[in-house]
């Protein structure tokens, strides 16, 4: 008699388990990617690779960033001239940053309070109180065309490439001041720090190479060149990072080649090339390092990379010309 | 009180040589750029029929607009080059003094290098005059084909493209599209026959035939309506497309959907090969004519990119080589490691056979660009950018 009892409890209990495991999955576990030509933002089940929702965004998105704490995602709208703040659970728009003119690609102090943002057209950085919305200060001079914008590990500096300018020009985004200048390789896209914020790489898209900063001498200690059999060099122009988490590896979107290049970070060598798509642009890996995606402006698709076997193991179509993508675990 | 009076003497002395010191630390570095006050391409046509009714400044088209943005963009470049950007312009009143004042100008000002929009002749004379100084001089302006293939001089360097790179991305993409059949309509200018004949040879490169050359001229006279009429001048042919070369553009305009039969139009109307065209959407470029329109109110124009892209060259000159022994423009120009963004895609840099800046041609109707030469079809032993244009082994320029 007991045990008839006991029984379907103990089923019920198993089963409403492993719906939560799995929505808690569904709802944890999901790939942002914004399409810059369409307007939207794709959502996609990590584990799936089914496109969970198509949501609205503000015009162009580009550049995304999640705040875990407050559920958020951050998407620059470059045409209307704000960041929106994308509500993860009932995926609306529940407020937008103030910006200045044409955002592009923008980061978030490491303590989550403040974002700085680069304004392309207004050779400006914007600094962000990301609680009201408001501008806290603009520093002006920051080069022609300043796009890649990223904090310090330590939350003290701003370093933002300068693609007209060629250099990187390192900001104190509390003081509003230009710190140093160093001169880069032809047209720098994105930059990113290695793990112990040692080095800060540098994506140079028109002379084909990766420069490595020492960030305490602000000097280059290492220009990373790119040669693959079959690939002109013109056609090797290298934009995003996505730097794994256990310190040990880059992966460089290198845009009209259609590859990433695999490079060592401890050697600077470049190990392997892996094939994605046409103009491969943004990059994104997963907290373990198994998985890493990127998105093709070209051919409107996502390539999911399995970075063992180090080659594309799926191709999703998203909206038009996907700009960046951002994973959320 | 006298004390403190002497104290806020010897301050302000002691803040004003600071000043002066921070004002010394850059040296002025002038750049030249010189054109003439009567210049038959800024006249009357050229842009539309309608501008002559309109209030524009004629003056105001030329390409110094360009110079100035990139006067304005190479500032940021002064922090790393140590030096201040000063742009000084002359326009020439007196054609046939022109080479000496620009002479006395370079002189006067401590110039060290220059930009020239001129026509092909009165470019020629400047640069042998000046050719003693060793200043390096950038064509922005005159596309002639023979300063590029025989009459060169080792101190002249384009960034405006020659009428062979622009023909060549014509036929690239004719040849792409299999339109191999073309008429040719050419105008009564002696520039009109010298594009026309760049065509002809760019024909023979890629394989296109040329059914007919016909002359066309500008009137309603019905005696010679052989040569004003349209259904005449592209009747009684078979074609895939028609070329017309008209520099003043009033004749042909009126070409496209015009034609006897249904044909493409390319050439100085219709599809037409360009260095630089505003709706150009990729690579930068919206950036650049977006800071160029909200400096000058208008368009930005092949001539205005290539006067722009010289400033944007001297300054990647001087921040990457001033440092090095012997520096001098006309070496670090044509070297290995010279490498110069145009926001067109690849890079770009000098041939050094000729000193004409390596580019994409942006082939465009009046409002958007279809397609870009080279076309990926035509590959090049080392660089696909030399697919188009007089290439090392037909230039006599290095010889």
């Amino acid at each position: 008699m007991t045990l008839k009892i006991i029984k379907p409890n103990f089923i019920i209990i198993f089963i409403s388990a492993l719906v939560l495991l799995i929505s808690s999955n569904v709802k944890a576990d999901r790939v942002v990617i914004s399409n810059e030509g369409s307007d939207d933002i794709t959502i996609i089940d990590l584990n799936t690779y089914e496109i969970l929702n198509t949501i609205e965004s503000g015009n162009r998105p580009r550049d995304m960033h999640y705040i875990p704490g407050t559920n958020s995602l951050l998407v620059a709208a470059s045409e209307d001239d704000t960041i929106n703040v994308i509500d993860m659970k009932t995926l609306k728009i529940i407020g937008n940053l103030e910006t200045g003119d044409d955002p592009e690609i923008f980061d978030i102090s490491p303590d989550g309070k403040v974002a700085v943002v680069s304004n392309e057209d207004d050779n400006e950085a914007t600094v962000i109180d990301i609680k009201t919305g408001k501008i806290i200060r603009v520093i002006e001079d920051v080069g022609i065309e300043p796009e890649g914008v990223n904090f310090t590990p330590d939350g003290k500096y701003v370093f933002i490439t300068s693609e007209g300018t060629n250099t990187i020009i390192i900001i104190d985004p509390w003081k509003g001041e230009i710190v140093e200048e160093v001169l880069v390789g032809n047209r720098p896209r994105r930059g990113a720090f290695n793990k112990n914020g040692e080095e800060y790489w540098v994506t140079n898209e028109l002379g084909g190479t990766v420069s490595v900063i020492d960030t305490n001498t602000f000097l280059i200690k290492h220009t990373i060149n790119f040669e693959k059999k079959g690939i002109r060099s013109s056609e090797i122009t290298p934009v995003d990072f996505a730097m794994s988490n256990n310190g040990n590896l880059a992966y460089i979107t290198l845009g009209r080649s259609k590859h990433v290049a695999v490079v060592n970070t401890n050697n600077y060598e470049v190990i392997d090339y892996i094939l994605a798509g046409s103009r491969v642009w943004g990059a994104a890996i997963t907290a373990d390092d198994k998985t890493l995606i990127v998105t093709n402006g070209q051919s409107d698709d996502i390539s999911i990379i399995d970075t063992d076997k180090r080659a594309s193991i799926k191709s999703i179509a998203v909206g038009r010309t996907p700009h960046t993508v951002r994973i959320i675990e | 009180m006298r004390i403190i009076l002497l104290k806020l003497v010897i301050i302000v002395l002691f803040l004003s040589s600071i000043n002066s010191l921070y004002a010394d630390e850059k040296e002025s570095f002038n750049i030249g750029y010189y054109d003439l006050e009567k210049d038959i391409r800024y006249d009357e046509w050229g842009v539309h029929p309608v501008d002559i009714r309109s209030n524009t400044n004629q003056l105001y088209k030329r390409p110094i607009a360009g110079a100035r943005l990139g006067l304005k963009d190479i500032k940021p470049f002064q922090r790393m080059a140590k030096v201040k950007f000063k742009l000084m312009s002359l326009r020439i009143k007196n054609i046939d003094t022109a080479a000496n004042d620009i002479l006395n100008h370079i002189n006067s000002n401590n110039i060290k290098i220059i930009l020239l929009d001129l026509p092909v002749t009165k470019l020629l004379n400047v640069v042998n005059k000046i050719s003693n100084l060793n200043i390096a001089v950038i064509n922005i302006s005159s596309k002639n084909n023979e300063l590029r293939s025989s009459n060169c001089n080792q101190n002249l360097f384009h960034t405006i493209p020659s009428e062979r790179m622009l023909s060549d991305s014509l036929a690239q993409y004719l040849s792409d599209k299999k339109w191999r059949k073309v008429l040719m309509l050419t105008g009564p200018l002696e520039i009109d026959k010298a594009k026309s004949e760049s065509f002809i040879e760019s024909a023979k490169q890629f394989g296109l035939k040329i059914i007919d050359n016909r002359n066309f001229l500008l009137g309603n006279d019905p005696r010679a309506r052989d040569q004003n009429d349209l259904d005449f001048l592209t009747g009684s042919a078979k074609y895939d497309a028609v070329y017309v070369s008209d520099t003043h553009k009033e004749f042909s305009y009126r070409v496209p959907f015009a034609t006897h039969i249904p044909s493409a139009v390319i050439g100085s109307s219709g599809l037409t090969p360009r260095a630089w065209h505003w709706s150009y959407l990729r690579h930068g470029a919206p950036q650049v004519h977006g800071r160029f329109e909200r400096m000058n109110q208008r368009r930005m124009t092949e001539e205005d990119w290539a006067a722009w892209i010289a400033m944007r060259a001297i300054a990647e000159a001087l921040v990457r080589f001033k440092d090095n022994e012997n520096f001098s423009f006309h070496d670090s120009f044509v070297s290995e490691n010279f490498k110069l963004d145009g926001s067109k895609g690849p890079v770009l840099s000098f041939r050094k056979w000729n000193r004409q800046l390596r580019q994409p041609i942006m082939l465009s109707t009046d409002n958007w660009v279809t397609s870009i030469a080279p076309l990926e079809s035509f590959v090049h032993r080392e660089n696909n950018l030399d697919t188009i244009g007089i290439d090392s082994k037909t230039s006599k320029c290095s010889k």
